[in-house]
């Protein structure tokens, strides 16, 4: 059985962004801070329109933010 | 906290209190001696005031729910800040449709068990009906409690890193 990995930095994209704290980015993003910290900790994997709305948030295009990674190609 | 977790909170909560309070007449068969818990529970000359009691713990405690709810709806977020988002939404869908299909085994085995009962000679209740409906409500809304509760886990609780 295959095993995808979706990574991010959002992490390091916050703190090279002034500091940014996860409710400031989920402010900007129009979520919840717990669906930042999810999604920055790896359990939740977002919509499309959310990774893109966080990619803007920090102004780096989508694939800076989030890498996918395939196990078994 | 947000306004799910706090509604789920609150299904599991009330339903634990429900069935702790509704059970209790069964207990007190166990007491020796007329009591007066005793006097609620399942017997010969009173059949039916055990489902009367659980219907009436029911209604008086989800009634009062009103009011939790208005209690907790006192503390108000800023404005500007997010309170539903996609993953709330994508954690009520997935543990709505687990709280079906508990309530479907929960309708299938309860059917399963009358049919039984009511084997040839023998008669079901007409409270059975009422009783079966509430109490498949009941486990849908705690099944679906539950869920939502496991799924948000503990990432609520996580600090600001």
């Amino acid at each position: 059985m295959s095993k995808n990995n979706l990574t991010n930095n959002i992490r390091r994209l916050r703190f090279e962004n002034g500091q940014m704290t996860q409710q400031e980015l989920a402010d900007k993003v129009g979520v919840t801070r717990q669906t930042i910290i999810a999604t920055e900790a790896g359990k939740y994997a977002p919509s499309l329109p959310l990774a893109f709305k966080i990619a803007h948030a920090f102004g780096v295009p989508i694939d800076a933010v989030f890498q996918y990674e395939n196990e078994n190609p | 906290m947000n306004k799910i977790k706090r509604v789920a909170w609150i299904g599991v909560l009330l339903i634990v209190a429900w069935i702790i309070v509704s059970q209790l007449p069964i207990l007190s068969i166990f007491l020796e001696g007329p009591s007066f818990l005793y006097s609620f529970s399942l017997t010969p000359e009173n059949p039916s005031f055990l489902h009367l009691f659980s219907f009436v713990c029911l209604t008086i405690i989800g009634g009062l729910s009103w009011l939790l709810l208005l209690f907790f709806n006192r503390k108000r977020n800023k404005k500007g800040k997010a309170e539903f988002d996609e993953r709330d939404k994508l954690i009520l869908i997935r543990s709505t449709l687990v709280g079906y299909v508990a309530l479907l085994i929960y309708l299938i085995v309860a059917g399963i068990y009358t049919w039984l009962s009511a084997a040839p000679g023998r008669s079901v209740s007409v409270n059975v009906m009422p009783i079966t409906v509430v109490e498949g409500v009941l486990v849908f809304i705690f099944v679906l409690s539950l869920t939502t509760l496991i799924q948000y886990g503990r990432t609520g609780k996580n600090v600001e890193k």
